[in-house]
Order: structure tokens, then sequence, then C-alpha cells
């Protein structure tokens, strides 16, 4: 029968008969229930004759709607120091650093500089090849003929198998040693990488992994499986990504403590995520670009902030999360979320897609964009260079590479940018 | 209902149990509903049509109501025909024209076969759905009518498809209208259209009249891919729709709800039947809707109308025959081991077995799935262990494949074994080389002889690359070996000059069943005797046939391609593509615990609100950190029992630590994963091919993962499956049942486990002391949890459907079912809300089970109530509800996410304070405090749940 008619005959009886029952059945007396707490009137039993029955697929709250009080971008008023480059130096395109006195960076054509703290110093071009065909490397001591100057500039990629010159797109300090890397597409299923490594007489020397396993994490034939490895509250994480070949295989895997976390079923076949933890059961997870997702170490929820593309979480000495993201491309936005209490701040940042520092202080950056949290207040600053890439020391100075906006030259039909580094110095602006 | 009011109240009274909401709705069709619109008369006997020929070149004959053909009319390429009670019908058909190839047109033929118009739909695909606005059985008018015109190709970047109204009449374009649709269906005037969470309902204008948001049940992730929202209307107006987790919503024609319920599977159809019940196809198979109540096995009657049977070529139809199923009853009897070097890496791509005693076995096949392992390679088992013997090869001296080519080095690929009539292992293959021909190689010891004699026989075939060998041995001596491609088999051995026999000539096939059909489409038989014939499926499943009946064994993977051969009775193996399986005989296989299954309940009443009524300060958290002898300490685990003696385990999905509450060891720990990575595997016809090493460790999916009986006794559910533990150790051990999900230990020391796999083999198995039994009679379910207070009285409780997630999962899904089983039959209870995860039995025949979106059932007796959790503001709390567990009517624990500690104490439901582990953790599994301490468990740490003094 439907209830169309008020109260069912028990319904109405329940508050006067479960006392009699209550006494009857549950053996010694009972202290009275507290009314109306112990008796929560069923929802449905208030039904007006006609109402239709409240189903619970027809029930759907809507998500809750984040509203979020603007930010406010204050202007940086910091000093831009810029560093002498060598003449004619294009684009540089990566930096690492051991110390603000001892800063590495690659350019464009190859060359290799280092800062000594009053001066930047040419350290030489690397130059190694990688046949045409597949990107292996070439042992041109082995084979001079393959590496000679006439061999090298007639060789075509895809071509007959020849000797190509490999261009430098990074730059990294690994203890004593300074290495950088290439990676070589030749049109295979994947790219080659091969590195060059500063040795104590102050020679390259050209080098290339020799297994050609695909792993998780690996950006090309001869590199190993990376992965994102955390530690929180005595918890070990490890978010491995796919293996690569043309497709993606494996998806994404998260090991808490040697327990693998279910992740989303959107990333069972990649692309490879991102995470930030602020504890075991408080997982943030993202893929750079896209969506995000929070976790509670069993089950992960949508994270809906009104940022159609996330690309890097981090925490705020655990009171607050910050998400960098975009609206929509090119309206790029910080939000600072109280995990806590909820609710926060939007700070509108153009161009800003990735960060160098912590959750106290740390810097925005975009190709022509740079904003500073100071931990108090978000700047807008006006970079005086198109960044490529940047760099910033425990203190708290960045470096900033990449190229003049206004010189460029040219070399046969190609414009050439000029290369540009500044410092910004650390503390408060 | 006036005579059940006394005991529902003392039931509920003496349970101590929230108020019951209210009885459920009873749906019926609504006033709209019943008007003379939504439910006309259809007449009683009407004409109908018939589509024959091909689709290209259709042929449309009518037929009247008496039989006699009216008309029959060429109407060309016809992609949607719709039939008119005047013996005409509507067809969209395809045109080619010069300008523009395809021109899909509208056409109507009137009752005499003219065609009255034809209107172009100027552009548009090749699957369209035809409606007329007019209540079926009525003639189409002279004006009023509408034809409604749905192509179903790709929709727009806005996700919106075209729908053309035409005047029915005339064919006059009206209007041309882009809509979201999935589905759509028209009856009786009424016209719904279906799109994800949408349901609408078209008006004569085209445009919606109403739209109603329809959610699916909630899930455990939400992201899992949702399938097309189905609908249909049914002869008394009533709009049905369904999707992929199995959820129905019936609205009246107004768009008012009726009723909503679940059924097991994916919906992929409804249609309407007669006398308004709606037939609802899932990947479970079909079910009847009638007005709500869900009937598993009862046959329907079309709707009447004008109906049209397509009889073109490769076109199914209604009348098509089916041919009912063959049954097979699951059993253990059979015990089923997958074999290979170690339990970690079992065989892959076994391509032939030679079983010739049950201690010399021959395989040849993959060590396991790595980079190298290309060639396969010959392994012999002795009834003990298993030894690899290599790929089996032989050295070629050079050879003239071809005349004025010159001689080349073949080599050898082995393909298959056989025995030769002396009991020789002959292993099969092709010798590649400048061509390709078959090779016989006779194992002597260590070495291989080449049976030379085919060389000449063979010479004149060209073998294809990828043949099949097959070798057949008489006692004579006769033997004969056929190639697949080209079918060619030639006749050589003791005494016989190798000779091509001619067509038809090879060897004979033995009927093995005779005139016993088999349940499964026969890919392979095997048999000891004729009342041990076993057979394997072409997609899948292991059958044997005991002389009587048909048995389903369990415990092997549910993969095509499957082969069985044997030694003799009781030793049986099955291996393919997915590796190889012993069958033994079980010797603990017990009778079954055998129910009936109830029928299904009718739509449960919406759940009634159950608020949280402050907190209950007599009981505080205590985070606990086990130190584990020699490990890591135990931070946080997922899942915690407790056994005889008070003998704790704590299960974190990668270690299981038992406590006696002094001291911890470890019982389990998840063995350390290889690397995953990927290499180049071109194959052929593959340039584009790489193959992977397992992924691991396996995500631990289960709900109820340990049951310890004794200190270092019990069972648990790991990544690796069913765990057994013995004298402190936890040794995987094959299972029956897949999926499990739950186990737990029941006062009589069995442990009772539940599956939530999605076929319909049993989903309840118990390891008794004295052996295994399989639960039968269970309906199938996504089963999560169980609580078992006796052999009769247990409760099953889960999702009607599973969903399988990417990583090997199943979750729980669907509409909730909670299951008791009394020792004869098994009463099935709708969870209104979604899927429940967690029961406990409260009291002899009651029960609290929780689940998704803050969903509570309690159950005494028949009696069954369902509540949601209500936040401030009278706004639902839709928080998973984990685990649930009582020490009696009046002491029931919950737990679940967003620090959820709930505490019914027989008068209101209270929260616990569990600040101890933040705002928002994540409570998996909880033990309810007695005498001792409790427990709550969850990602983020371990807590003592103690009295506050």
């Amino acid at each position: 029968m439907a209830n169309s008619h008020g109260p069912t005959r028990a319904a109405r009886a329940l508050p006067s008969f479960a006392l009699i029952t209550l006494f009857a059945c549950s053996g010694p007396p009972l202290p009275p229930p507290p009314t109306p707490a112990a008796s929560p009137a069923p929802t449905e039993a208030a039904k007006s004759p006609a109402e239709p029955p409240k189903l619970s697929l027809l029930q759907m709250d809507e998500p809750p709607v984040q509203t979020l009080a603007a930010g406010p971008v204050a202007t940086f008023a910091g000093r831009f120091e810029p560093v002498p480059l060598p003449p004619q130096m294009p684009t540089i395109v990566s930096v690492d650093a051991r110390s603000e006195r001892d800063v590495w960076m690659v350019a464009a054509d190859g060359h290799v500089l280092r800062w000594d703290g009053a001066r930047v110093v040419d350290r030489g071009t690397p130059q190694c090849f990688t046949d045409s065909c597949c990107g292996t490397l070439v042992d041109c001591a082995k084979q001079p003929a393959m590496c000679a100057k006439k061999a090298v500039e007639d060789c075509q990629p895809f071509g007959p198998s020849c000797a190509l010159p490999v261009s430098w797109s990074s730059i990294r300090i690994d203890g004593d040693d300074v290495i950088v890397r290439a990676l070589v597409e030749t049109g295979g299923m994947r790219a080659s990488v091969v590195e060059s490594r500063l040795g104590k007489k102050g020679r390259w020397a050209c080098e290339q992994g020799a297994e050609d396993y695909v792993y998780p994490g690996s950006a090309g034939r001869g590199d190993g499986a990376h992965a994102v490895e955390l530690s929180v509250d005595g918890a070990s994480l490890h978010l491995e990504g796919s293996a690569v070949l043309v497709n993606a295989y494996g998806g994404n895997l998260l090991l808490l403590d040697g327990r693998r976390v279910p992740l989303p079923n959107d990333l069972a076949y990649g692309p490879d995520a991102q995470i930030a933890a602020r504890a075991p059961d408080d997982l943030w997870l993202w893929v750079s670009g896209e969506s995000a997702w929070r976790g509670n170490g069993l089950s992960w929820t949508p994270l809906s902030l009104g940022l159609e593309a996330v690309n890097d979480i981090w925490f705020d000495a655990k009171e607050a999360a910050w998400i960098l993201g975009a609206e929509v491309e090119g309206k790029e936005q910080l939000v600072r979320w109280d995990v806590g209490k909820g609710g926060g701040q939007r700070f509108e940042t153009p161009g800003a897609t990735y960060r160098k520092g912590d959750g106290k202080d740390f810097w925005l950056l975009g190709e022509k964009a740079l904003y500073r949290w100071d931990g108090a207040t978000l700047r807008r600053a006006a970079p005086p260079l198109l960044i490529a890439h940047a760099w910033r020391s425990p203190s708290g100075e960045l470096w900033l590479v990449g190229s003049d906006p206004a010189a460029k030259t040219t070399q046969g039909d190609e414009e050439i940018r000029m290369g540009a580094v500044f410092r910004v110095p650390g503390g408060k602006p | 209902m006036r005579r059940a009011l006394v005991p529902l109240l003392l039931a509920s009274a003496c349970s101590a149990a929230p108020p019951p909401p209210p009885p459920a709705h009873v749906p019926a069709p609504s006033a709209s509903a019943k008007a003379p619109a939504a439910a006309p008369a259809p007449a009683p006997r009407l004409p109908h049509v018939e589509l024959s020929g091909l689709d290209a070149k259709t042929v449309l004959t009518a037929y009247g109501p008496d039989g006699d053909e009216l008309y029959e009319v060429p109407i060309g390429w016809a992609l949607a025909v719709v039939g008119a009670p005047d013996g005409g019908a509507y067809a969209v058909v395809m045109e080619r024209e010069p300008k523009n190839p395809y021109t899909p047109y509208v056409l109507r033929i009137d009752g005499s076969g003219r065609e009255t118009f034809r209107t172009s739909l100027q552009k548009g695909g090749f699957t369209w759905r035809l409606f007329r606005s007019a209540p079926a059985g009525t003639a189409p008018k002279p004006e009023g009518d509408r034809l409604f015109v749905f192509e179903f190709s790709g929709p727009n970047p806005q996700g919106k498809r075209r729908m053309h109204v035409l005047d029915a009449a005339s064919g006059k374009p009206l209007r041309e209208v882009f809509l979201a649709f999935s589905d759509i269906d028209a009856r009786g005037g009424v016209m719904a259209v279906s799109d994800g969470s949408k349901v609408s309902r078209i008006g004569p204008d085209g445009e919606p009249v109403w739209s109603v948001h329809v959610s699916r049940f909630p899930s455990l992730d939400p992201s899992l891919p949702e399938g097309p929202r189905k609908v249909a209307v049914g002869t008394d107006g009533t709009v049905l729709t369904g999707t992929s987790d199995g959820s129905l919503v019936a609205l009246d024609a107004e768009g008012k709800p009726l009723y909503q319920l679940g059924v097991r599977g994916s919906v992929s159809r409804i249609d309407a039947r007669a006398g308004g019940a709606f037939l609802v196809d899932t990947d479970d198979g079909p079910v009847l809707v009638d007005h709500g109540t869900v009937r598993e096995t009862a046959e329907s009657r079309p709707v009447e109308g004008v109906r049209v049977v397509d009889k073109r070529k490769g076109k199914w139809t209604e009348e098509s025959p089916t041919t009912p199923a063959v049954p097979w009853k699951p059993t253990i009897a059979h015990r089923v081991q997958r074999e290979g070097l170690s339990p970690e890496k079992p065989f892959q791509h076994v391509q032939s077995v030679v079983a010739a005693a049950p201690n010399d076995v021959w395989v040849l096949g993959k060590r396991e799935q790595a980079p190298g392992e290309d060639a396969d390679r010959l392994f012999h088992y002795d009834g003990r262990t298993w030894s690899d013997l290599g790929v089996p090869s032989m050295s070629f001296p050079k050879e003239v494949f071809a005349e004025g080519v010159p001689a080349r080095v073949s080599r050898f690929v082995p393909l298959n074994l056989s025995r030769s009539p002396s009991g020789a292992l002959l292993v099969l293959g092709v010798r590649v080389g400048g061509a390709v021909r078959p090779c016989v190689l006779e194992r002597a010891g260590s070495a291989y002889r080449e049976r030379r004699e085919l060389r000449a026989a063979f010479s004149k075939v060209e073998i294809e690359y990828g043949t099949k060998l097959s070798h057949t041995a008489s006692a004579g001596g006769r033997e004969v070996l056929c190639s697949s491609d080209p079918a060619v088999c030639v006749e050589f051995g003791r005494g016989v000059t190798p000779k091509i026999l001619p067509d038809g000539e090879g060897p004979e096939i033995p009927d093995l069943l005779g005139d016993h059909e088999s349940p499964v489409p026969l890919k392979s038989t095997w048999a000891s005797g004729r009342d041990d014939v076993w057979a394997t499926g072409i997609t899948g499943g292991v059958a044997r046939f005991d002389g009587q009946r048909w048995w389903r064994i369990l415990g092997i993977e549910p993969v095509s391609g499957l082969s069985v051969t044997g030694s003799g009775r009781g030793d049986v193996w099955i291996y393919g593509d997915a590796g190889l399986w012993h069958v033994t005989p079980e010797p603990r296989a017990e009778a079954d615990l055998e129910g009936t299954t109830s029928p299904p309940p009718p739509p449960a009443a919406p759940s009634a609100a159950l608020s949280i009524v402050g907190a209950d300060a007599s009981y505080r958290l205590e985070r606990v950190v086990l130190d584990v002898d020699g490990q890591k300490p135990l931070r946080a685990a997922l899942h915690v029992a407790e056994g005889p003696g008070g003998v704790v385990w704590l299960h974190d999905g990668a270690r299981v630590v038992e406590y006696d509450g002094a001291h911890a060891r470890l019982l389990y720990q998840l063995p350390k994963p290889e690397p995953f990575f990927c290499w180049y595997a071109p194959e052929p016809d593959c340039n584009l091919c790489a193959q992977c090493t397992e992924r691991k460790p396996k995500s631990l999916s289960c709900q109820r993962c340990a049951a310890p009986t004794a200190a270092g006794e019990g069972a648990l559910l790991a990544p690796e499956g069913w765990l057994p533990v013995r004298g402190g150790r936890a040794t995987p051990e094959p299972a029956p049942l897949s999926d499990l999900l739950s186990v737990t230990v029941a006062p009589s020391g069995a442990i009772w486990a539940v599956s939530a796999a999605g076929d319909d083999t049993p989903h309840a198995v118990i390891h008794g002391p004295r052996g295994v039994r399989l639960v039968t009679g269970l309906p199938p379910a996504a089963y999560a949890d169980l609580a078992v207070r006796a052999d009769d009285d247990a409760w099953f409780a889960g999702g009607l459907t599973g969903a399988s997630t990417s990583d090997g999962r199943v979750l729980p899904e669907g509409e909730g079912t909670l299951v008791r089983f009394d020792g004869r039959t098994f009463t099935r209870h709708r969870a209104p809300d979604g899927a429940l995860l967690s029961v406990a039995a409260a009291g002899p025949g009651e029960a609290w089970a929780v689940g998704l979106a803050g969903a509570v059932l309690h159950a005494k007796g028949t009696t069954v109530e369902a509540f949601h959790l209500e936040r401030d503001g009278g706004k639902r709390l839709p928080v998973i509800l984990r685990s649930v567990a009582a020490t009696g009517p009046n002491d029931v624990w919950i737990v679940g996410d967003g620090s959820t500690l709930l505490r019914w104490d027989g008068k209101a439901l209270r929260r616990v304070d569990a600040s101890q582990a933040g705002n928002e953790a994540a409570f998996s599994a909880v033990i309810a405090p007695g005498a001792k301490p409790g427990w709550v468990v969850g990602p983020g740490g371990i807590f003592r749940i103690v009295p506050v003094r």
C-alpha cells in the first residue's frame, strides 16, 4: 500500500508503545528514552497524501559549489639582477646548481656555462652523435668517419645510417657530476636518451644506457625507471606511471607502505599522475593539465574547485592546500584551500604553470609570468626575459634563464633569440 | 497489514531499533497514466508488415488482420520502418544520388501499397528510428499527426543529435530539433528520450514537456564509466529508464516518480510488454518488471500493435528459436591447481599437454611472460615436481627447399605434442627455412630423433606459417599427422608407406558425448569413460559429464580457448594461452549447503532519515602503534578481526599481524613485487606490439579480510587471493570461487567466504574442519560481506551488480541487497540507497547493514527498515559507511569515511569522539568494545575504543 494518508497506524502508535515494549523485552528496567532523540520521526511519515515517493535516485544532491574569495595580488618590487653571458649566447634552456656560487646552465647551441659567484665561464660544448635510424650513440673513437664534419653535415634524419649531433635539453648536478641530457627522436616508437658527463679532467664523455626495456617513468630508450617517492607520518608512498611504448601500458600504480592503493579508474591507462600527501589518509592526486582527486587511502573524490586543469598541488604547514591550475587555458589561477575549515581564496595568476619553492615561500612561473608568495602576500612581477627554466637556491634566490625578448640574431634562415639570465635575490621583496 | 501490525511493533521495539520507515510505495499507474491519451485500447486485431530481401533491396509486404497479403512493394535501402494500423507503413530509406551519394528520405506507404510522400532529410547516417505522435492502434489522421524521425549518427560537439518532425499525413517537414538522446521510445502518445542522467518526455512540437534528472546508485569509484541510459514507454504510459548499474526508475506520463529498484547487471535494453510490463535486458539476463515487481523467469507477451517482422538476411527476429540451456551444477568435487615452475610464475601459452600417467606429464609452453620467452619449451611432471627440459630443437643439415634455390639450414619450431604407438613422446612442429615443412621429433632419452620418413610425403605441400598440427596413433602402429592450413593428412607408421590421404580420410574423431548436449559450445573434449567426459567451452567454462548429468568445474579462469586432456580418471589437465591447471578429486569436498531462493522483493520504500543525536561521551579513541618482532611497526590497518581467546588480526594490505594483547607477530607479508616493465614483442602481422610483466602487487579489494579461528590459525584474503593460515603461516591456495570479498568465522569454527563475482557461479563457500561446502541457492550478487550466527542464521550484504575496475577488482554497485538465510530459504531485501558494504548480526534473526551514501539497514525477522544518515538541516549525509559491528541489539557500532564513528545504544545513534584520528579519517573496520576495548582501524591509524572513566 502506498503511504498516501500520513503516518501509518504503526508510526502513530510508536512513541507510547515503545515504552511498553522496551520494558517488556529488554529485561531489567531501563530509564525512559530521551525523546525526541530516541525517536527520530521518519521523513516519509510527514508526506502529504498527494506527494509522490521520494526516490533516492531522483534526490541526488548537487555537488556543493565552492565559493572562494578573490585573493589580492600585489606588485612585485624586487630586483632582477642580470647575469652577463658570453657574447652571442643563444637561449639558455636549463639551469641547475650546487649553490649560488656554483650555477650551471646549458644553452640552446650546446654550450655549457658555469657561474662561479663572480662571472660566467664557458665549460665547453659536449658533442655526441647518434645514428640517424635509431638514436643509438655512435662511438666516434671507433667510427671516426661517421663523425667527420662532412658526413655529419650531410646526415639527414631517418635517412641511411649516419651520425646526427644531439641537442641538449637539460642539465643537472648529480653529486660531483655535471650531466647534460638530450632526448633523440628518430621517428621510432620512442625517443632515446643520450647524456654527456663532465669528467674530472674537464672533458665531456657521451653515455647511453644499454637497456632496451620500457620502464615506468622512463624518458626513452636507455633510461631506467623513475617513480615519485614520498614519506609522510612514517608511511612511505611510491607512485609509478605507465610504461610507454607508443601506447601507455600498466597505468599508474601507488604503493602505501607496500600496499597497492586503488586509483580512480580514469587513471587506469595513464596518463601519468602526480601526488602530494598531507597524511597517509589524505592523498592528493592529479594529472598535470587535467583532473585532480583527493583520497583517504580507500577511495577518491574528484576535486572540484572550479579548475578545469590542475598543474600542481602543495601544502602550507598542513593547514592549507595550494592548487595551481587553470579555469581555461590562459586563465591560470592559484587556489588556497583551507583543508581544516573549508573555503579559501582564488588568485588570478595568468601565465603561471609551474612552481619553485614550498608552501611557506614559493614562486609561480610561466614563460612570461612570474609571481612570488612570501608567506603573506602574492605579488605579480614583470620578468625581463622569456623564462625557459629556473632554479631556486635554499636561501630563496631565484635564477631565471631563457631568452631576451628583444635581442635576436639570424643564422642562415633561422632567427635565433639571445640568451638571458637574471638573479632575483631571496628574502622579503 | 492490520494483522502484521502488532508483531512488527514488538519486533521493532524489542530490538530497540529506530522507528521504522513508512511501508513501501506500491506503484500504481498515476491518474495521468490512466488517462485515455496515455492508455488507449488497442484494436483487437491489427495488420502487420514484413521486411524481406536484403538491406539494400528491402521488400515490404503488408498483411491484414486475418493474415491475407495486402500488398508487396520494394522500398529500396530501408533503414527504419514503422507500421501503421491501416496496413501502411512509414520508412526511412537511403537513396544514392549523383550529388550526394547517401541521402536519407522518409516515405509513406498507404494501406493499398501506394507511396503517398517521399521527403528528403537532406543528410544523415545509417541508423534511424521512427515514431508517430498518435497513440498506437489509431489510424493516421489527415492532419495533426506528427512523425518523429531520430537520427542516431554521432552527436555534434554539444552532444546532441538531430530529430525531424514531419506532418504524418503529408510528409511536410515541420521542425528540426537538436536533442541529446541515447535511447527513445514512444507509445500511447507518450514519447520519452533518455541521455546520461536525464529522461525527458517530448511533446508534439518536439520540445521537452518535462525533464527529470535521474542518477545512478552511488559508487565506490565515481570515475567508473557509465553506460548509455535506456528508456521505454509502457502500454499504460509509464516511462521506465535504466542504466549500467542496474538501476531502474519508473515515472508516470507526467514525469512524477512511481518507484525505483535495481536489477542485477547493466541494463542494455528495455522493451514494453503487454499489460504494462517491461522486459529489461541486462548482461545477467532478461527480467520482467511488471508494475514494480521483478519476475526472473516469467513469460511475457509483446505489446499489441502493428508489428514489423524483419526477415531480411542476417536480421534477428523475436521469432528466432532459442535453444534452452543445458543445466550444469557447480561442484567442488574437484580440486583445481594452477601449475608452473613456481607458484609465482605459472606456465603461460601452453600449447600442448600429453598426460601419459599421473607421474608422467609432458607440457609444451612458456615458463613465464618475460623477454626472451619466445620459443615454447618442454616441461615434464613426475607427480611431484616440474622439470624444464628446454626448447625442443635439432640440427638439420642444409637442404634444398625449392628447385634452383641454394640449400639452406632450417630450424625447428615446436607446435604440439603427441605419443607414438610405442609410447614415446613426439614433438610435432615445422622446419622453417626456405619453406615451412611439418616435422616430427621423437624424444629418446634426453635427445631427439627426427621421423624422417615424413619428409618426402610433405615435401610437395606448402604449409602456411601458423598451421596447427595434430597426430593420432592406433595400437596397430598406424599414425596420421594432419595440418590445418592447408588441411592435409599424412598416413605413416609401422609397415605403412607414408602417403597423403585423400580428402575426408583423416582420423575419425571419437564421439564422446553421443546424444548428450553440452552446456558449453565445445572447444575440446576428453574422456576416461562414458561416465567421465570432460569438455571445455569455446568462450570459457569447464564441464564434466558423469553419465547422468553435467557438472560445472570451479576454480579455472573463465577464459576462452582452453583445451582438456588427462591420463585417466581423476587426473585431468586444462590448458591454453592462459596457463595450465591440474584437476584432481577433492577429498575434502562435502555436500552443498542448499537453500531455496526467494522471489525478488518488491520495490523498497524510500529510506527514512536517521539523525545523529549528539555525542556518546562514554567512549574515546586511543591511537596504537604495534611493535612487530623484527619488523617496521604497524601504524595503520585496513581490517581487524577478533578470534577466540581475544586474539586479534590486523591487516594493512601488505602485512597481517597477530596481536594477543601483549605481543604482535607477523603472519603474512606480501611478497616483494618484481619490477614492472615492457618490451618489444613483434609477432606476425604486428609490427607494433609490446608485452609487459604482470603489474604487481594487486590491489586488496576485500571488505572483511581476516578470519582467525585461533592463535596462528584461520584464513586471510590477500592480493594473492585465499590464504589459509596454519601454524602461524599463510600460504596461498586455489579457491573454487573468485573475487572473494569477505571471510568470517561462524560459531561452529567454520570459515565462510562470499564472492562478488559477476557470473552465475555460487557466491559463498564454507571451509569447515572436515571439508569444503558450496552454498547454493544464494541469489547472485556482488556480495561484500556476511555475518554468520549459525548455519541457519546467516546474512549476506552487497550490491546487486559488480563493477569491474581496470586493476582487476570487483566493486559492489547498484542497488543494495541484504539476504537472510534461515537454513532453508535465502530471503532477499532491497537497500534503496545503494550497495551495502558490511553486515553484523545483532541477535537471533537480527542484523544491521551499512553501505554507500550513508545507508543503514536494520533487519529483524522478516522486517527490514531502511534509513539514511541525515546531517544537520535535514539534508542527506552521503558518507560511505564501511563497517558495522554489534555486541547485541542495543550496542551497534558503525564506522566510515569522514571520521564517522557512531554507536546505536538502543535509543539513539550518537557520534563517538574520533578527533584522535583527525576530521577526515577513513575508518574501514571496527570491533565493538565489550568486556575489552574495541578496535577501529583505517589507513590513517589503529585505535582502541576505550571507555571514558
